[in-house]
């Protein structure tokens, strides 16, 4: 017999995690911000704003 | 031999268990997106295998490996496959065309490359000395291409993977898969920013990135995979994918 509560809590965050909470959403900002300038980086070397 | 150039062979052994794993999903599901990454990894493997080889011995074939698989067309590959995972959509189909053919000009493009063979120095990793051995003229003909692929596949597997990552978190469900694509981005960041660094002439970078990629993308593919309790068995092949 499969034990549902246990299941539904490991596809589930967890309540009250400083994982979850605090340090995904930051790591998500910081390598979306990260991302963006990557491509600006790029873009300015496309465009010849930036000599490599 | 020095430290910077025995991370190579770290990562071809990473990315030869990585490339063998997804294949095998794709052999086991048969999905688009599983064959586009199976081969992006491969050329990211062919890569760091090329860089391994050039750290025992000159061979200009390796060298026009290197650059046309590790600096031009595997992030591109790459990306596509999570197009196809993403957007379920005819076009993707147009767009995997226009992938393939400009890989084929960038490799008519990196073989018509002027290579100087006597500008080879043994003990330097090639990702600092490449711009002695290619003729400036070939490598701003190739900037292109790399810059264009480069972009494209970052955009593709990071904002994807950001994409998917946020999706799960805002709605609280698949932690493992929150964690995973988390774990790709920062991986493809990595040697998403070793490379343009090393196009600034800090090569000695491009090791340490593509090792610490390997092993990130590996592991967050892992965690992205990984079953979970409430899954049907059928749906627990397809975890792999989302």
């Amino acid at each position: 017999m499969r034990d549902d509560s246990s299941a539904n809590k490991k596809s589930h965050m967890p309540e009250n995690s400083l994982m979850f909470e605090k340090v995904v959403p930051v790591l998500l900002i910081l390598l979306g911000a990260l991302t963006i300038a990557l491509i600006l980086f790029a873009a300015a070397v496309l465009l010849g704003v930036l000599h490599l | 031999m020095s430290v910077i150039e025995i991370l190579p062979f770290i990562s071809t052994v990473i990315m030869l268990i990585f490339t063998v794993d997804v294949f095998k999903r794709y052999l086991v599901r048969r999905a688009p997106h599983f064959l586009f990454w199976g081969i992006g990894l491969a050329m990211f493997g062919l890569g760091s295998f090329a860089e391994a080889y050039l750290a025992l011995s000159w061979s200009r074939a390796v060298l026009v490996i290197w650059f046309l698989f590790g600096a031009i067309l595997n992030p591109a590959w790459i990306g596509m496959g999570t197009l196809y995972l993403l957007v379920r959509k005819r076009w993707v189909h147009v767009v995997s065309g226009i992938l393939i053919l400009a890989s084929l000009v960038s490799t008519v493009l990196m073989l018509s490359a002027s290579i100087n063979d006597n500008g080879f120095h043994l003990g330097t990793p090639i990702s600092q000395q490449y711009q002695a051995i290619i003729s400036t003229a070939s490598l701003n003909l190739l900037l292109i291409p790399t810059i264009l692929f480069g972009t494209t596949g970052l955009i593709l597997l990071v904002g994807g993977a950001l994409y998917s990552a946020f999706l799960f978190w805002r709605k609280r469900v698949l932690p493992n898969r929150v964690i995973g694509n988390v774990l790709i981005a920062a991986g493809a960041l990595s040697v998403g920013s070793a490379s343009e660094l090393t196009h600034l002439g800090y090569g000695q970078l491009l090791y340490v990135g593509e090792l610490v990629a390997a092993v990130l993308m590996y592991i967050g593919f892992r965690f992205a995979a990984q079953p979970q309790p409430d899954e049907a068995p059928q749906a627990v092949v397809a975890a792999a994918a989302d």
